[in-house]
């Protein structure tokens, strides 16, 4: 297993998965690293398979981030206020030379999404996954996933062209 | 999906998200590149249902073997309860080539050392015997002979009936 190459081409796309759940990039790739961590156990003992392995990346991420939302619930309002107070602090984007502004302006569509929409969005635009491993890492149907990605990607469109004329 | 989703995705997709930093990759590379978590529970691929399978083989098996052994008629044997002296080493002589041809045990003699009444179950005989065994071996080319006598004493207790 190239767990270097693994690391490098999923790396952006799970953290950004896990900024859903986490207020700081700091606390996205601690998730993520333990995904990876729990992933290759995983692997090792039997538990998951190789062909499957970034479906249960995602999961396992998925896990980890929410392992660390319930792990100080006191930590985790504080934070979720920050989050709410600030949520362009920590930029989930690299900035465009371009266009500045398009990545505030994403990450801003993006935090208005229903999380249930958001993170089939995430997984399909930025991880690359089909809707069949979307539905095996979410334990929902392909068809669900298809139907969230869409709700989603009309409201996605629709907050970005709101921004874009006000 | 129609065109224009496809194309909106691809838009969205050149805005790239942040990746790992250099020292949280570093971290986590280190941590891949530690010895596999070896556990002895590990399955292989087949699964534990190979495990259960082959367990319930087994039981089948001892099963089996159970019901054979029960239906053989019962052959009294008087028990050997002790044996003073062990029973001659083969192994060694056959180890160095040797064959065995010719084996014998005969009893020279033999005391009837009374009645013995056990706290429970039947009153039993016990009967002392001295054997002599005798063992040949011979090499397979040079045709040259061992023989090998031991004498073996031996107490067999054999139950009376007193009906």
């Amino acid at each position: 297993m190239d767990w270097n190459r693994l690391v490098n081409e999923r790396g952006p796309a799970l953290v950004l998965y896990a900024r859903q759940w986490l207020a700081s990039h700091a606390e996205a790739e601690d998730a993520v690293q333990e995904g990876f961590v729990r992933t290759w156990r995983a692997i090792s003992t039997g538990r998951a398979q190789e062909e499957a392995i970034v479906p249960y990346l995602y999961r396992a991420v998925r896990s980890a981030a929410l392992d660390c939302l319930r792990r100080d619930s006191r930590r985790q309002r504080r934070e979720q206020k920050d989050f709410e107070d600030k949520p362009d602090s920590e930029p989930f984007f690299l900035p465009q030379e371009a266009n500045p502004e398009t990545a505030a302006g994403l990450q801003d569509a993006l935090q208005s999404l229903p999380p249930e929409q958001r993170e089939v969005v995430v997984m399909k635009v930025w991880g690359e996954q089909t809707f069949d491993a979307i539905g095996h890492a979410l334990e929902i149907s392909p068809n669900t996933a298809a139907s969230r990605y869409r709700y989603g990607m009309e409201a996605l469109r629709k907050s970005l062209k709101q921004e874009s004329v006000t | 999906m129609n065109d224009n989703m496809e194309q909106f995705e691809k838009e969205l997709r050149e805005t790239r998200p942040r990746g790992l930093s250099a020292a949280a990759k570093d971290q986590l590379l280190q941590r891949l590149s530690e010895p596999s978590p070896t556990s002895h529970w590990a399955m292989p691929r087949t699964g534990w249902w190979a495990v259960w399978l082959s367990a319930a083989a087994l039981v089948l098996v001892a099963v089996w073997l159970g019901v054979k052994y029960r239906e053989q008629p019962a052959v009294p044997v008087a028990p050997v309860v002790a044996r003073e002296t062990p029973e001659p080493a083969q192994k060694p002589v056959a180890q160095q080539g040797l064959r065995l041809v010719a084996a014998d045990t005969a009893v020279v003699e033999q005391k009837d050392r009374g009645i013995v009444m056990p706290e429970r179950g039947r009153p039993m005989r016990v009967m002392e015997y001295r054997f002599m065994d005798q063992v040949e071996w011979e090499h397979p080319v040079e045709h040259n002979r061992i023989r090998v006598v031991r004498p073996r004493n031996g107490v067999i207790l054999t139950g009376l009936n007193v009906d």
